[in-house]
């Protein structure tokens, strides 16, 4: 058992941004190939429920995060795919892609579960998913941040995403298909996606339609936030979590009513977006 | 005729994945069909109602057409209708409001308007500026603003705004006086509905025949032309989303007004997105905003009857929009702004 104050609160910022951290890993993927994630909130927010879904009918945590991965990295990828056939704009079927995983998730769990609100693991299932240790979570993903930051700058396919949405050009002239590149950034968003939601949803033991609360969203400004690098985006996302930790301290005096506090992601992310000069903002 | 052909096949793929998943959830498909497609125009308490919550989205979908002619896209539709509903609410209340807005009458129901299609235009002007001054796009400052007020004005209904005295969240119910009346009862269709298709047509006609009207739409299409014209692309985004934001007010003050009479928590529930979806249907022209919002409509009633039939209910509307955005962001699209623009090799 933990007494110091400090630790306890470095504890709960680290649970709190792991998955802020996967999804701003994924937010960047996609920002590397020049498309704004917008669809980052719909994709944890289905992840989840997912994974909740095919671990309450297997009671194995494991097959349900594989299970979410794919699905979700199903959807984007057929998404990404038709958005470059078709030449669409990235922010409105990102923004589809929101919305279609409200309605989808809102019909699953009216037609699986026989209801339109939480839906919770039982027994066995939630015992496997509520014992997986939360802060867990934070080296995994700091450990993808910095497998993600030599893959861009050693690798040749990971050079070949981080230029993509600068110079596809240069990256034709290499041999690489900008398209294909693209769409390849979608899927590997997806899987950041998958694990930021499985995350949530293992932490709570339960799926609930507002599961993500503005992540997807926080993870845009984190992006620039962390100068558009996976190792400043831990830096960025320990940021937000102090914040949003700070925030939830107050909740529990009573000085800010609950409610407000679902808007706080969304208040810092528009300020960011704000103050973040033009030269490091996306292009979309 | 082949401009019809994308808002076209928008709908009809959204009324198809509807179709679909009500016919796979019901233990009884053909009823809930038949209740699907029969029921809306059954009755006159299913149409009139169909038509006043169409009247709603004819304001606001003319709004954000109007933001997406001079090239911005309002995102924030959602708060801008539900803080000006409260506003609308709070003014109308049976007590008067605060000290000093206690006149009854003419006076207090201009003044609700007013002050509901002021709130709706403020928060809308916020992006706007944003966009001309720091030139941070409006796509993420309208909806970021938009959901960061939505969970304050939530809390103000549920809280400090709270009618006591009844179990609903919600704020008290307005002053009968101020409530417009139903043409014809039960349906809750009202005069709001002409004055909907009224502002429409206007919007279209200064959009269509007016110099500012056509200073907007070349500075939406054309930014560069604009400037060498002499034109204020700068103005025109702020102008375009100010008066999306005021009509999607005006589509928040009649909400409560003629509709529910009291601001309840979740007034809205994705009628600021399913206006945006109008108005893509429409291609932003506001006079065919009025037969995309009927139609829209219709689907949303026609889902919530067969729902009903089949004892089962889900958020169709957001499949509705996720479907018309997706068909509808295709480059074939006549809004430029609106088409890609990335460089590709």
């Amino acid at each position: 058992m933990i007494d110091d104050p400090i630790a306890i609160a470095a504890f709960a910022i680290a649970a709190m941004a792991a998955p802020l951290l996967f999804a701003t890993l994924g937010a960047l993927c996609s920002e590397y190939a020049g498309a704004l994630a917008v669809f980052m909130d719909g994709a944890i927010t289905l992840a989840g429920f997912v994974f909740i879904a095919i671990t309450a009918a297997t009671g194995l945590p494991a097959v349900g995060f594989v299970a979410a991965s794919l699905v979700v990295t199903g959807l984007l990828w057929a998404v990404a795919v038709f958005t470059e056939r078709t030449g669409a704009n990235p922010f409105l079927t990102g923004l589809g892609v929101n919305l279609f995983a409200a309605g989808f998730t809102s019909w699953l769990s009216s037609a699986i579960f026989e209801t339109q609100g939480a839906v919770s693991l039982t027994g066995k299932a939630a015992a496997a998913a509520l014992s997986f240790p939360r802060i867990a979570g934070f080296p995994i993903a700091v450990c993808s941040a910095i497998a993600l930051a030599l893959f861009v700058r050693y690798a040749k396919p990971g050079v070949a995403l981080r230029i993509a949405g600068e110079s596809p050009e240069f990256l034709a002239a290499r041999g690489f298909s900008p398209p294909r590149v693209r769409i390849a950034s979608w899927c590997v968003a997806a899987l950041f996606a998958s694990c930021a939601g499985s995350l949530l949803a293992a932490g709570l033991g339960a799926w609930v339609p507002s599961l993500s609360a503005g992540r997807g969203w926080t993870a845009l400004a984190a992006v620039y936030l962390g100068f558009r690098d996976p190792i400043g985006a831990i830096a960025a996302v320990l940021l937000f979590s102090g914040a949003d930790y700070l925030t939830t301290i107050a909740q529990g005096t009573g000085k800010i009513p609950g409610t407000v506090i679902l808007g706080f992601p969304y208040a810092l992310s528009l300020i960011v977006f704000a103050v973040i000069p033009r030269s490091r903002r996306a292009t979309f | 005729m082949r401009k019809l052909v994308q808002p076209a096949c928008a709908f009809a793929f959204a009324l198809a994945v509807i179709v679909a998943l009500l016919a796979l959830s019901s233990e009884s498909p053909q009823r809930t069909l038949v209740a699907f497609f029969a029921k809306p125009l059954s009755s006159w308490w299913y149409a009139g109602n169909l038509l006043n919550v169409a009247g709603l989205l004819i304001l606001a979908g003319t709004g954000s057409a109007f933001a997406l002619r001079a090239g911005a896209f309002n995102l924030g539709g959602e708060a801008q209708l539900y803080a000006s509903a409260l506003v609308a609410a709070v003014i109308l209340a049976p007590t008067g409001g605060p000290a000093g807005l206690a006149a009854e009458g003419f006076p207090r129901i201009a003044f609700a308007l007013a002050s509901a299609v002021a709130t709706g235009a403020l928060v809308a002007f916020i992006p706007g500026v944003l966009k001309a001054s720091l030139r941070v796009s409006e796509l993420i400052t309208s909806f970021l603003l938009s959901a960061a007020v939505t969970p304050v004005l939530d809390w103000l209904i549920s809280g400090p705004l709270r009618d006591p005295e009844q179990n609903l969240l919600a704020t008290r119910a307005i002053d009968p006086a101020f409530r417009i009346p139903p043409i014809a009862a039960p349906a809750l269709f009202n005069a709001s509905f002409f004055v909907a298709v009224g502002i429409a047509v206007c919007g279209a006609l200064f959009l269509g025949k007016t110099s500012p009207g056509y200073r907007i739409r070349i500075s939406g299409t054309a930014p560069e032309f604009a400037r060498y014209s002499g034109f204020s692309v700068k103005g025109a985004t702020i102008a375009g989303m100010t008066v999306s934001g005021a009509l999607h007010g005006l589509a928040g003050f009649f909400a409560v007004a003629g509709t529910w009479y009291m601001c309840h928590s979740g007034l809205t529930s994705g009628m600021g997105w399913g206006a945006l979806a109008c108005a893509l249907m429409a291609r932003a022209n506001p006079l065919a905003v009025i037969p995309a919002a009927i139609l829209y409509s219709w689907v949303e009633t026609a889902t919530d009857a067969a729902s009903l039939s089949a004892r089962f209910s889900f958020d169709s509307s957001a499949l509705v929009q996720a479907v018309i955005f997706l068909v509808i962001s295709v480059q074939t699209l006549g809004i430029p702004f609106l088409r890609e623009k990335r460089r590709r090799p």
